[in-house]
C-alpha cells in the first residue's frame, strides 16, 4: 500500500513541479461549443461547483494476531457527493468536497468447525476532503490531487452468520443468521474519521461552463476506528479507493 | 520561474510531509496466544491469564471491574514473587483471587500452578459473592433424595445411580392424575442415552417405565395420566446443552424462545458478534401440550439448570419455584477458545494455567443479562433445614401444593 501511496505522491509532485515550470502556458481559445470547448481562458480566482458519484472498495486494515482463521476481505460500496473548487492559478486549485463514502468489509472464518460464520459490515461515512489539485491540459486536463479529510461514521449495518447457542443444540444453521443495523458502542467505536486523500483525475470540458471528470481517489485513514479503550488495543484502519465520475459548473 | 533546486526542495517537502502522515498509523500490538503459552515466571503467568481474560471475557460491556487497573495493581505483586523466590500457595491464591474479584462470570475459575511448590491454586470470583447471599446453603442432595420414597402417596420411585443420574417418582395429583418428578444431579442424560446401545437402553427404559428414557428418546407421548411434571435442579451443577431439547423443550407446546446469544468476533474486549436468537427447538414427537411444568431451583442450581429454569419460565405452562439461582447463566463449550476467541483457555498440565469461563453471552428477550444474578423464581420458597431434619422437603412440598391447588 505504501508503494502505491508513494507512486501517487510522486505523480502529484511531478505534476506540481511541471505545472510550476510550465512557462508555455497560454490562455486557451474557447468558443463555448461542444467538442471545441476548453477550460476557461482565465481560470484564476474563479469558482466551480460539482456533483460526483461512483463506486468504492474498502480495505479493512487489521492484524488478526493469533486469530489467524479470521479472514478480512475487501468489500465494495458506493460514494457520492458535492464539491467546490477555487482555482487559484491556471495549474492549481483548492477543492473541498462533502462526500458520502461507504467503507465496507467482510470477515470470514476459515475454520472447519465454523465454515458458515461470516460478517459483512456496511459502514456509512460522511467525509469532507480538502485537496490541492494540480492540473494541466486544455480540452482534457490531467489532474493530481492530494490533501486531507475529516469525517464522521454515520451508521452501519451488519449481516451474516454467527455461531449461536442454538446451533450447539440443533446443529442447524437456521438460527445463525443476523441482519440488523449496527448499534454503536460509545466506549469502543471511534466515529471521528480523518486521514489523507489523494488521487488522479481526467477532466474534459463539455461546454463553456461545464466539465465532466473521471477520478480515482484513495482515502487513507489515519484514525483508528476504535477509541483507545484498552491497553493492548489492536488498531484497525480503513483504506478506501473510489472510482467516480462528476460534473462541474464554472462560475 | 522556479529554479530546479527550488522545485526539488518542494518535491522533497511534499514527500516528507505525506510520508510522515502515512506512517502515523499505529503498529499492531504484540500479544501471546493465551491459550498456549509456556510460562516460567509468576509475572508471565499473570500476564498470560490477564491477557486471556482481557481478550476473551464476554462481559466487558457491562462488567464494572477496571481490568486495566487490575493489571497496574497486580503486576508488581507477581513480579515481587519472582524477586523474592516465590510465593506460598496461600499468597498466590490471594493474589489471583484479588485479580478476579468482582468479575461477573459465575462460571469462571482460574487454576494456576505455583512455580515454587508445584501445587495448583484456584481463584473463583463467584465464590466471593454466592456464599454471602442471605439464603445461601449447601444442597443436601442425598438427604433430599432419601426422603422421596417416604413421601405420602409416592409411587414408581426409581434411582439411576451414577450411571444414569436421574431420580424418578410419581406423586398423587388431582383426582386420578399423577405428578411426574424428575431430579438430575447433572445434565448428562442425552450423552448417556445416546452412548448406550439399544440392548442396554432397553433395561433402562424398562426400569424407568414412562420416565426419562422415553422422554428423551420418544418424547412424552402416552402420558395422559400425568398432569404435571416437576424438574428438580436443586444442587444441579449443570451439564450438556444437548439435554435441553429432549428433557425440557419436550415439555413445551412449541419452540422455546429464550432471547439472544452472542460470542466474540475478535480479540478486542468489545469485539462481539451480533446477537442471534437463542431458541431451543421443541422435539417433533412432543405431546405435552399445556400441562403444567415446574422447575424446582435453589442457590446451587448452576448453568444448564438455570437455562432450564429460564426455559420453563418462558413457557406459558411453566413455573419456577424455589430460590434465586447461582448466576452462571451463560454457557460454555470446552476447547472453544480456538473457535470463538472466548471462553476456556490454557492447559494446566502443559502450560501450568487454566481458566474456565463462558463462551456465550446470553440475554433475555429484553436484552437483560442474568449472569451474576441468576434466575428469580416465580414462587420463592427458601430451603428449610429444620424441616428436612423433621422429614420434610419443604420446597418439593410447595411445588406439589402449587400443582394441586393452583396457588
Amino acid at each position: 500500500m505504501k508503494k502505491r501511496i508513494s507512486l501517487c505522491l510522486l505523480v502529484f509532485a511531478v505534476l506540481t513541479a511541471y505545472a510550476q515550470t510550465d512557462t508555455t502556458y497560454k490562455p486557451p481559445v474557447n468558443d463555448g461549443t461542444f467538442g471545441n470547448t476548453v477550460f476557461p481562458a482565465n481560470p484564476i480566482s474563479r469558482w466551480s461547483v460539482g456533483l460526483f458519484g461512483g463506486v468504492d472498495k474498502n480495505h479493512h486494515v487489521i492484524d488478526v494476531l493469533y486469530a489467524s482463521d479470521m479472514k478480512y476481505t475487501d468489500m465494495g460500496g458506493k460514494t457520492a457527493g458535492v464539491s467546490a473548487s477555487w482555482h487559484a492559478k491556471g495549474w492549481l486549485s483548492l477543492r473541498a468536497d462533502v462526500a458520502f463514502v461507504q467503507k465496507n468489509y467482510r470477515m470470514d472464518r476459515d475454520n472447519r468447525y465454523l465454515p458458515f460464520v461470516y460478517t459483512e459490515s456496511v459502514n456509512n461515512y460522511l467525509s469532507v476532503p480538502v485537496t490541492a489539485v494540480v492540473s494541466m491540459g486544455r480540452t482534457f486536463r490531467v489532474c493530481g490531487f492530494f490533501g486531507g479529510y475529516a469525517g464522521y461514521w454515520l451508521s452501519g449495518h451488519r449481516s451474516g452468520q454467527s455461531l449461536s447457542v442454538t446451533y450447539l443444540t440443533t446443529h442447524s444453521e437456521e438460527d445463525t443468521y443476523f441482519d440488523a443495523d449496527y448499534t454503536f458502542d460509545e466506549v469502543r467505536d471511534n466515529r471521528f474519521d480523518a486521514g489523507l486523500v489523494f488521487g488522479a483525475a481526467m477532466r474534459c470540458a463539455l461546454f463553456k461552463k461545464l466539465d465532466i471528470s473521471a477520478e480515482m481517489r484513495w482515502y487513507y485513514g489515519l484514525t483508528d476506528i476504535q477509541k483507545n479503550y484498552m491497553v493492548n488495543l489492536n488498531p484497525r484502519y480503513n483504506t478506501t479507493r473510489t472510482m467516480q465520475v462528476g460534473l462541474s459548473y464554472w462560475f | 520561474m522556479l529554479n530546479n533546486v527550488s522545485v526539488m526542495k518542494r518535491i522533497a517537502f511534499v514527500f516528507a510531509v505525506a510520508l510522515a502522515f502515512v506512517s502515523c498509523r499505529k503498529e499492531a500490538v504484540e500479544v501471546v496466544d493465551p491459550d498456549r503459552h509456556y510460562c516460567y515466571t509468576y509475572a508471565d503467568q499473570f500476564k498470560t491469564v490477564w491477557t486471556g481474560i482481557d481478550q476473551g471475557y464476554l462481559f466487558w460491556d457491562h462488567d464494572t471491574v477496571d481490568w486495566d487497573a487490575v493489571y497496574e495493581k497486580m503486576l508488581p505483586v507477581f513480579e515481587n514473587f519472582d524477586k523474592t523466590g516465590g510465593a506460598t500457595d496461600n499468597e498466590l491464591t490471594d493474589a489471583y483471587q484479588t485479580m478476579v474479584r468482582g468479575l461477573l462470570d459465575h462460571h469462571m475459575y482460574v487454576q494456576v500452578k505455583n512455580l515454587k511448590t508445584g501445587n495448583a491454586v484456584y481463584a473463583d470470583p463467584a465464590w466471593e459473592e454466592v456464599p454471602f447471599r442471605d439464603y445461601y446453603h449447601y444442597t443436601p442432595f442425598d438427604q433430599q433424595v432419601a426422603l422421596l420414597s417416604t413421601m405420602e402417596g409416592v409411587s414408581n420411585y426409581k434411582s439411576g445411580g451414577n450411571s444414569f443420574p436421574c431420580h424418578f417418582a410419581l406423586f398423587p395429583g388431582n383426582g386420578s392424575k399423577k405428578i411426574a418428578y424428575l431430579r438430575f444431579r447433572s445434565f448428562q442424560v442425552t450423552s448417556v442415552v445416546n452412548y448406550l446401545p439399544a440392548a442396554e437402553l432397553a433395561p433402562l427404559r424398562s426400569f424407568y417405565g414412562t420416565g426419562i428414557v422415553d422422554g428423551v428418546t420418544n418424547g412424552w407421548a402416552g402420558n395422559d395420566n400425568v398432569e404435571a411434571v416437576i424438574i428438580d435442579v436443586r444442587g444441579n451443577g449443570g451439564g450438556q446443552l444437548a439435554d435441553l431439547k429432549p428433557v425440557v423443550a419436550s415439555l413445551s407446546a412449541s419452540d422455546v424462545d429464550l432471547g439472544y446469544s452472542r460470542t466474540k468476533e475478535g480479540l478486542g474486549r468489545l469485539d462481539y458478534s451480533a446477537w442471534t436468537p437463542f431458541i431451543i427447538r421443541c422435539p417433533d414427537n412432543h405431546l405435552w401440550g399445556d400441562k403444567k411444568v415446574i422447575v424446582l431451583t435453589d442457590v446451587n442450581s448452576v448453568s444448564c439448570s438455570e437455562i432450564t429454569a429460564l426455559m420453563v419460565q418462558s413457557m406459558p405452562n411453566g413455573t419456577v419455584i424455589g430460590e434465586r439461582t447461582y448466576g452462571a447463566t451463560c454457557p460454555l463449550i470446552s476447547g472453544g477458545h480456538d473457535m470463538l476467541y472466548s471462553g476456556v483457555f490454557g492447559d494446566y498440565g502443559r502450560y501450568g494455567y487454566y481458566v474456565y469461563t463462558s463462551n456465550f453471552d446470553v440475554v433475555d428477550k429484553n436484552y437483560q443479562s442474568l449472569e451474576g444474578e441468576g434466575v428469580h423464581p416465580d414462587i420463592e420458597c427458601l430451603f428449610d433445614y429444620n424441616a428436612l431434619l423433621n422429614g420434610h422437603d419443604n420446597q418439593l412440598e410447595r411445588a406439589l401444593e402449587f400443582i394441586r391447588t393452583g396457588k
